[in-house]
């Protein structure tokens, strides 16, 4: 028998489709309790990878379990784990009630329990009529009752938001974190990052069948800096006043205008009225979730040297597993961004850039069990997402390395100034984290890990 | 496995599939027994009023040649049961349902087993509905001394339905191997209406009974031609030594069982082709990936 608990454990996971690697030796865990994000631009191996979780695809090496075991030893797979894998799996003419029974009658459920999740996802008016007239929409959400049809202890979608209405789409956030709330596992794939930001606490990113990071959102969150811009009437003394206070990361862009790393503008604007150094522009510049992702992602189609995907140290998961509990590990608190937490060795906090979009998560009223779209939500507010910027252009903000500002070289020990690095390696900013590179890392790999060089 | 087989049942019974299939059965059926006996009957009277018929004393009217019309007939109609049978695990693989099916089964062999009885049992009862129609056409189109005995008939009715079943059988196997309804569908009726009786004039005496229509029609040709075959002695004195042995040859063709096997040769080689194709289909099954 299984053990129950709710966890997948995906281990060194390939799939070869002729000459095509479609996924390359990847590993994941995904822990019960929490919504975890699957994440890769199309093409990356998502859906390969959840299919052979699935037993639907034969790896070409390495193995996943769920709950301790294959999917094929689960016994009564339906009733331990539901997949949503594509909203077209229906035949045409036959009703979506019947089509819910025949698989209630496969794993042994009561017919009643076709009726709940019918209801349950809204589509108790349209049970009777046959599901090749319903809209992708209704699809998705009647491959979403289908998976819950055995009320499993995991779920696994494959882009379940393709589809959806903003409405559906809110719902199904509101839905998927009271899933996981029960202690239940989700695991979730997109190839949008701000699709599922609102939704997940942990993430895996692959990229051309390889992760490339793996570990919680709040993490990633705050590896993106934020930096302001200042043109200053005497740059010079403004760096010496910035060194004085601890603030090392400064450099100065190609216009004139110095970029500080690492502090918020009011920090800055203080220190240089305490220096009596007029400042005649100051704005804040931040790097959302969305530019970190694309540029994780960013060698799928650029034709990149192998080993451009590789992960650094920093982001690989640390050995022996990679859980919630993990020493060291950020909680996964979604409210930790607003509340100011002081990471160690004196940077500021990354600035609490709320998440486009949508609402931020609403942590103090869940959902109750299974409940309709929150209440605050505004379905006409447009998603805000960022479009991925073409290959090859810099994405906003993080231009190659400006020239470093004469004379205030930062001190040994201190990783050099160039802002590709500083989003490479994040544990080197928050020293006593256990992702702290190993020194002979301070170099970005070969062929730019930043991938614009 | 009760449970899958149940899932399996309302798969069939909650699409238009199985009953638009048992129409064109039943039609097909009704006319070939109802034509073919009466077709039958007129020609034993022109032959038993013939000149030569008469002076030789010979009787063809009393033996049961609606027999022989009631395998043609099995055979015939079976194109509709072999149909529903490719369409069983192909077209779950086009329809893309395949995915679930397997989602809810312990694994790909248990999914496999229940639709293979789900399919037997449909199989079994094609067989009955194509029989039973078989029978009343015969009944109002035949002459009633040209009619089997209820023993006869039973034998009959039996090899009919076993043949329809292990035509599903084979069909599924067929589609499971292929995964494509189309291409399991054409390929299977191009092979037993046209290729194989190509390929059975060019082989000698029993060659084409072990073929794979051959031994079908076998099963159920033999069985009937058998039955008219132990009255020809009743025919006529004369009807002895090579004219026998030459008449009993027509008669084997007539019931579409030219060179074929006895009736349980021919069952059990039609079985082993049926078995060869549901294990092929089954191993192809087993390892495809669900993409």
């Amino acid at each position: 028998m299984h053990d129950g608990s709710g966890r997948i454990v995906v281990q060194g996971l390939s799939k070869q489709f002729g000459p095509i690697t479609a996924v390359n030796n990847l590993s994941f865990t995904v822990e019960p309790g929490s919504v975890t994000g699957f994440l890769g631009p199309n093409g990356a191996g998502k859906t390969t990878t959840l299919r052979m979780l699935l037993g639907l695809v034969r790896p070409t090496a390495g193995i996943s379990t769920i709950n301790g075991l294959p999917f094929e030893q689960l016994g009564n797979p339906g009733r331990v784990v539901g997949a949503v894998l594509e909203a077209q799996g229906f035949h045409p003419t036959r009703s979506a009630r019947n089509h819910l029974r025949v698989y209630a009658a496969a794993m042994g459920v009561p017919d009643q329990r076709a009726d709940q999740v019918l209801e349950l996802v809204g589509l108790a008016e349209a049970g009777r009529r046959a599901a090749g007239g319903f809209s992708l929409g209704m699809k998705q959400r009647l491959a979403l009752a289908t998976a819950l049809l055995g009320d499993p202890q995991v779920l696994v979608l494959d882009e379940p938001a393709n589809g959806l209405d903003p409405e559906g789409i809110a719902w199904l956030r509101a839905f998927l974190q009271s899933f996981a709330r029960t202690g239940r596992t989700v695991l979730i794939s997109s190839h949008l990052l701000a699709e599922v930001e609102q939704t997940v606490d942990q993430v895996v990113i692959i990229s051309r069948g390889q992760t490339v990071y793996y570990g919680s959102l709040d993490y990633l969150r705050q590896s993106q800096q934020s930096r302001v811009l200042v043109q200053a009437a005497d740059p010079q003394a403004l760096v010496a006043k910035l060194q004085e206070a601890g603030v090392n990361m400064v450099e100065q862009t190609p216009d004139g205008r110095l970029a500080i790393t690492g502090v918020d503008r009011k920090t800055v604007a203080d220190l240089a009225m305490a220096a009596s150094i007029a400042l005649y522009d100051i704005q804040q510049e931040t790097v959302d979730l969305e530019q970190l992702f694309f540029r994780l992602t960013q060698g799928q189609y650029t034709g990149q040297q192998p080993g451009y995907g590789a992960p650094p140290p920093g982001y690989g998961p640390p050995p022996g597993g990679y859980g919630p509990g993990a020493p060291g590990y950020p909680p996964a608190d979604p409210n930790q961004l607003y509340t100011g937490q002081q990471p160690s060795a004196g940077y500021a906090v990354p600035q609490g850039t709320p998440p486009q979009g949508y609402a931020p998560p609403q942590q103090g009223t869940p959902p109750q069990g299974y409940a309709p779209p929150p209440p605050g939500y505004d379905p006409n507010q447009p998603p805000s997402y960022a479009p991925p910027q073409q290959p090859g252009t810099p994405p906003q903000g993080y231009a190659p390395p400006a020239q470093q500002y004469p004379g205030f070289a930062p001190p040994p020990g201190t990783p050099p100034v160039d802002p590709q690095q500083q989003y490479q390696q994040p544990g080197q900013q928050y020293g006593g984290q256990p992702y702290a590179p190993p020194q002979d890392q301070q170099q970005p790999p070969a062929g730019g890990w930043g991938g614009n060089a | 496995m009760g449970r899958l087989i149940s899932a399996e049942f309302r798969k069939i019974l909650t699409t238009k599939m199985w009953w638009a299939l048992l129409i064109p059965t039943v039609a097909i059926a009704a006319l070939w027994s109802i034509a073919g006996n009466y077709l039958i009957g007129a020609l034993i009277d022109q032959i038993d009023n013939s000149v030569v018929a008469s002076q030789l004393r010979l009787n063809f009217n009393n033996l049961p040649w609606s027999t022989l019309m009631f395998a043609r007939t099995v055979n015939i109609s079976a194109i509709f049961p072999i149909v529903f049978g490719a369409l069983a695990l192909s077209s779950e693989i086009n329809r893309r349902t395949i995915t679930t099916s397997y989602l809810t089964a312990p694994n790909r062999g248990s999914l496999l087993s229940a639709k293979l009885v789900t399919y037997a049992a449909w199989g079994m009862l094609f067989g009955v509905v194509i029989t039973g129609v078989a029978s009343i056409g015969m009944a109002i189109a035949s002459r009633p001394e040209q009619l089997p005995d209820a023993v006869s008939w039973l034998e009959i009715a039996a090899s009919g339905i076993v043949s329809c079943m292990l035509w599903t059988l084979l069909g599924m196997g067929v589609g499971a191997l292929f995964g494509s309804p189309i291409a399991s569908i054409i390929s299977l009726l191009l092979y037993t209406l046209l290729v194989e009786n190509l390929i059975g004039l060019a082989l000698p005496d029993h060659w084409p009974g072990i073929l794979i229509n051959g031994s079908a029609n076998g099963l159920t040709g033999s069985v009937a031609s058998q039955l008219v075959v132990d009255k020809v002695p009743n025919i006529g004195a004369l009807m002895t030594g090579e004219a026998q042995e030459l008449f009993t040859n027509l008669i084997r063709t007539a019931a579409g069982a030219g060179g074929a096997f006895d009736w349980w040769i021919s069952g059990l080689i039609f079985a082993a082709w049926t078995a060869v194709f549901a294990v092929a289909g089954w191993l192809m099954s087993k390892t495809r990936d669900i993409t």
